[in-house]
């Protein structure tokens, strides 16, 4: 495609989020229409508005808006504005939702709890841990691995032979966060190679997670897009940061040579 | 540049891979046609490089980097002739590698991305390269970038904070000298940033500059 000496900059074409109060949004939220419901779900989480709780709290039971297969798309996106609002009042009511018949539901609530970082969700997740039913494993590993429930390493550790490639590499960064053993750097490295993009782009921020510093130059050399790349170094920062194992200089000295690479 | 007039008017060597390049079906053939561009040297190939920077995938879009940075200011006028107006993706290759090359013809459009931009990776390779760039241009230029650099100190996005503590320091180590103390005087703002990042990165920066003083 031929520009000219300047460039022609396309606009951003995405849909403009339509502006509410946060009394228009709860209205909205328990209204009649499913689209607006769904819509005022996402808004009030996006805004962080704290007086929404109780409304969504509610509409984590919501009956009235099903799919045809028994899923509770509202109770989804409710769980999703929990999360994000961060007030812990939640709790409680998203540790119910981990029992919902949707998984979806499920995973939406183990996330938000990962995201409220209250350790009365700890032994909720732990004992679906070892359920013999279908769950999101995925979503269970990675919030006992954000609340830091070392407790939790046992259970675990059968995951890291989970027929999925997303659940072991998920259970390999938080049992490196909860030990630092460096076998379990490898699952990381080899999701990293995976011919299936999507299966590299979980692996690239699976090995920021962990927190595994010496892993960063991978990161910057993943076959993965850029911006990816740049975001998945800055979050190993962030991480390798709050975990403390190594001073931030050290941190500091292992991650910009990578990040100005990418620049 | 559309297909049917990639092979026209080339010289045969780079006609034949324009060919390939439209063919090519596996990664491993892109990445040979890529390397292929690079080594054949011949300018005309630019644009071909440019072009597999928007095939949405990374390691061929930063094998033609490399190859596209091989040529160095033979490849400024190619790129700015053929920024992709459309994939932000594809662009911001392009950027980093004006950015990289640092010639003052690319000034006017580093300038522009940094401010008009709606893509974060764009602003942030454009900011990258401010720095280097404007540091070929006039004194006027040269004020300019450095104030466009300490907004950029401010920006919401972390990357662009980040690439504007390197191109002050660009600015700060081959810009003129009168400018020297406003540039590291801005590294000292960096200094404050609430990020953990931008204060390290504007250390080592402070102490790169100390030593080469």
């Amino acid at each position: 495609m031929n520009g000219s000496a300047t460039a022609r900059i396309a606009s951003n074409t995405a849909v403009l989020p339509q502006q509410l109060t946060w009394e228009q949004a709860i209205a909205w939220l328990q209204g009649d229409d499913p689209q607006d419901r769904y819509y005022a779900a996402w808004y009030l989480g996006t805004i962080r508005e704290a007086r929404a709780v109780e409304p969504l709290l509610l509409a984590l039971q919501d009956e009235r808006d099903r799919t045809a297969l028994g899923g509770y798309p509202l109770r989804r996106s409710a769980a999703k504005a929990l999360g994000q609002i961060g007030d812990v009042r939640a709790v409680p009511g998203l540790i119910e939702a981990l029992s919902c018949s949707d998984l979806l539901v499920r995973e939406e609530a183990a996330y938000a709890l990962a995201q409220l970082g209250d350790r009365r969700a700890v032994q909720p997740l732990l004992a679906l841990l070892r359920s013999q039913e279908e769950q999101p494993w995925e979503a269970f590993i990675e919030a006992l691995g954000h609340l830091n429930a070392t407790e939790a390493e046992a259970a675990i550790r059968p995951f890291l032979d989970h027929p999925s490639e997303r659940v072991r590499s998920a259970a390999a960064w938080v049992l490196y966060r909860f030990t630092q053993a460096e076998e379990l750097t490898q699952i990381l490295v080899a999701l990293l190679a995976h011919p299936n993009f999507s299966l590299r782009q979980a692996a690239l921020f699976d090995l920021a997670e962990s927190g595994w510093l010496a892993g960063a130059s991978l990161l910057a050399t993943a076959n993965v897009a850029l911006n990816l790349r740049l975001n998945a170094l800055k979050r190993l920062f962030d991480v390798a940061l709050q975990l403390g194992w190594v001073p931030p200089d050290q941190v500091a000295a292992a991650i910009i040579p990578q990040l100005d690479k990418l620049f | 540049m559309s297909s049917s007039s990639a092979a026209q008017g080339l010289p045969p060597a780079v006609a034949q891979l324009a060919t390939q390049l439209e063919q090519a079906t596996s990664e491993a053939e892109l990445l040979g046609v890529v390397r292929a561009l690079g080594s054949l040297g011949q300018v005309e190939g630019i644009p071909l490089l440019i072009r597999a920077f928007g095939f949405n995938r990374p390691a061929v879009g930063e094998a033609a980097l490399e190859e596209v940075l091989r040529f160095g200011e033979a490849a400024v006028q190619p790129l700015l002739a053929n920024i992709d107006g459309f994939d932000y993706g594809a662009r911001a290759y392009s950027v980093r590698a004006l950015a990289r090359i640092g010639h003052g013809d690319a000034y006017p459009f580093l300038v522009e991305a940094i401010v008009a931009d709606f893509a974060p990776s764009v602003r942030r390779a454009a900011t990258r390269g401010l720095g280097r760039v404007a540091a070929q241009r006039p004194l006027s230029d040269q004020e300019q970038a450095l104030q466009l650099l300490r907004q950029c100190l401010g920006d919401a996005d972390w990357g662009v904070r980040y690439a504007a503590v390197a191109a002050l320091t660009d600015l700060a180590r081959l810009g003129e000298l009168s400018l020297r103390a406003a540039a590291e005087a801005a590294l000292q703002i960096a200094l404050q940033d609430a990020d953990p990042l931008i204060p390290l990165r504007a250390r080592l920066s402070q102490q790169e500059l100390a030593r080469e003083a």
